[in-house]
């Protein structure tokens, strides 16, 4: 449909029109206001965790790669890989199973659910794949049927399907997701050939009835949408931290706090990586003694020192997760 | 349903929630998903261990002990430079405690 078209319908709504086909029309062209796309990393651009741009493989149901993104694949003797094309993604059937293989974002609460409830959205992607298994789905307590498949042609076609949610008040965090991959309708195992492929894009849910272009942001804005639920700490160079083991105590293990780049959804789980220095005054793996949404507590793991003293943390990075 | 515990190998009580494989923190939040994981693993079963083994602890107490002793050794050597410099005594008390720190030291 082209702007052109959708202008001109527009004069026609400015001279007696309804509402509701004044917001279609303005979505129709993509000149929506403010942010409406509530999938975060929808364009993939944001990988903290590593670089997935050789296939990476993933199993079973819990794998995080890119931010925000968890994979699945199931079904007996599956397997699977994920890779990054820059923008796009693809999973890749490393065997022949009946199951399935998907990406979803789980949706936070946090007044999101507020926002939705008993209202139309539209989920799309833009897909390309080699089988007619490939498609979109949504989860809302139960699955939803959305059965929008793409053609298996190999070419990119884009996918959307429109939703109208119940009262969502409720709701846990995580029970509403949006996802892409191979699968049956209702994500009912289906055969997996070793091959298939889905590949998709500009991943995006909005508000309204209508599929409008893709949201682009920011590097920066992304990143800082997904540092709610996975940041690093990077520690990696010489003198960025400072445990202490306070005066007026006796000897022990050093501590100190340092402020989460960004709040996160929860208290989040601390994972080290890396080669961390350890010397007499250095602290080696730290742990992770204490958190807060927005900071965090960490305690070196190089033995006791005095009173009064001090150790560089150096040498790695603190992983924090607060993931659904 | 897949189990979702299966890929926790260890687990220790920690200062503030648990220490899951030797390398991950996982905080006491219900909200935290490694958390809940955690709480189902204790379901089937499974009890995690004690933050440190008696050994560790052991250790712990041995490792405060050096330091509070090296400590207390450092803050009386000025009494030992004090003799060699103008020959006064150490007191007994301050030798006798400077050779139970010395002892005391592993």
């Amino acid at each position: 449909m082209s702007n052109a078209r959708n202008i001109a319908a527009l004069s026609t709504v400015e001279v007696g029109a309804t509402a509701d086909q004044t917001k279609a029309d303005l979505n129709a062209i993509g000149v929506s206001g403010g942010r409406k796309n509530l999938i975060i990393n929808g364009g993939f651009q944001i990988s903290q965790r590593g670089t997935y741009t050789s296939a990476t493989a993933y199993s079973g149901s819990g794998t995080y790669l890119l931010d925000r993104w968890k994979m699945t694949v199931t079904g007996s003797g599956s397997s699977a890989t994920l890779q990054d094309l820059g923008g796009s993604v693809k999973l890749l059937a490393g065997s022949t199973f009946t199951g399935s293989t998907r990406a979803y974002q789980k949706l936070e609460d946090k007044g999101l659910y507020k926002l939705l409830s008993n209202k139309t959205v539209t989920f799309s992607a833009w897909v390309k794949s080699n089988t007619a298994n490939a498609r979109i789905e949504a989860w809302i307590n139960a699955w939803v049927g959305f059965d929008q498949t793409h053609s298996g042609s190999g070419e990119w076609e884009k996918l959307s399907a429109t939703y109208t949610f119940g009262d969502l008040t409720g709701h846990p965090d995580g029970n509403v997701n949006f996802q892409v991959g191979i699968d049956g309708f209702n994500s009912v195992d289906c055969a997996v050939t070793s091959g298939d492929y889905v590949e998709f894009k500009e991943v995006q849910l909005e508000l309204g009835s209508v599929a409008t272009d893709f949201e682009h942001r920011s590097y920066g804005e992304e990143l800082q949408l997904c540092q709610r639920y996975y940041q690093i700490l990077d520690f990696t160079r010489s003198h960025l931290g400072v445990l202490h083991r306070a005066t007026g105590t006796t000897a022990g293990l050093p501590y100190t706090v340092f402020s989460l780049t960004a709040t996160m959804r929860a208290y989040p789980s601390m994972t080290t990586s890396g080669t961390w220095a350890t010397a007499v005054d250095q602290a080696g793996t730290p742990t992770l003694y204490e958190t807060s949404y927005s900071s965090v507590t960490l305690r070196g793991n190089n033995g006791s020192i005095v009173a009064g003293g001090s150790q560089w943390l150096r040498g790695g990075f603190c992983n924090f997760d607060a993931e659904l | 349903m897949e189990n979702q515990t299966a890929w926790i190998t260890s687990c220790k009580l920690q200062d503030s929630g648990y220490l899951v494989n030797g390398n991950m923190s996982v905080p006491n939040d219900p909200a935290n998903r490694h958390y809940v994981m955690v709480q189902e693993w204790i379901a089937e079963g499974n009890t995690p261990a004690p933050e440190f083994t008696d050994a560790e602890i052991a250790a712990n107490a041995q490792a405060v002990i050096n330091s509070d002793s090296l400590a207390y050794l450092a803050s009386t050597d000025w009494y030992v430079t004090r003799q060699a410099e103008t020959g006064a005594d150490i007191p007994q008390d301050i030798l006798t405690a400077r050779a139970e720190a010395r002892a005391s030291i592993v």
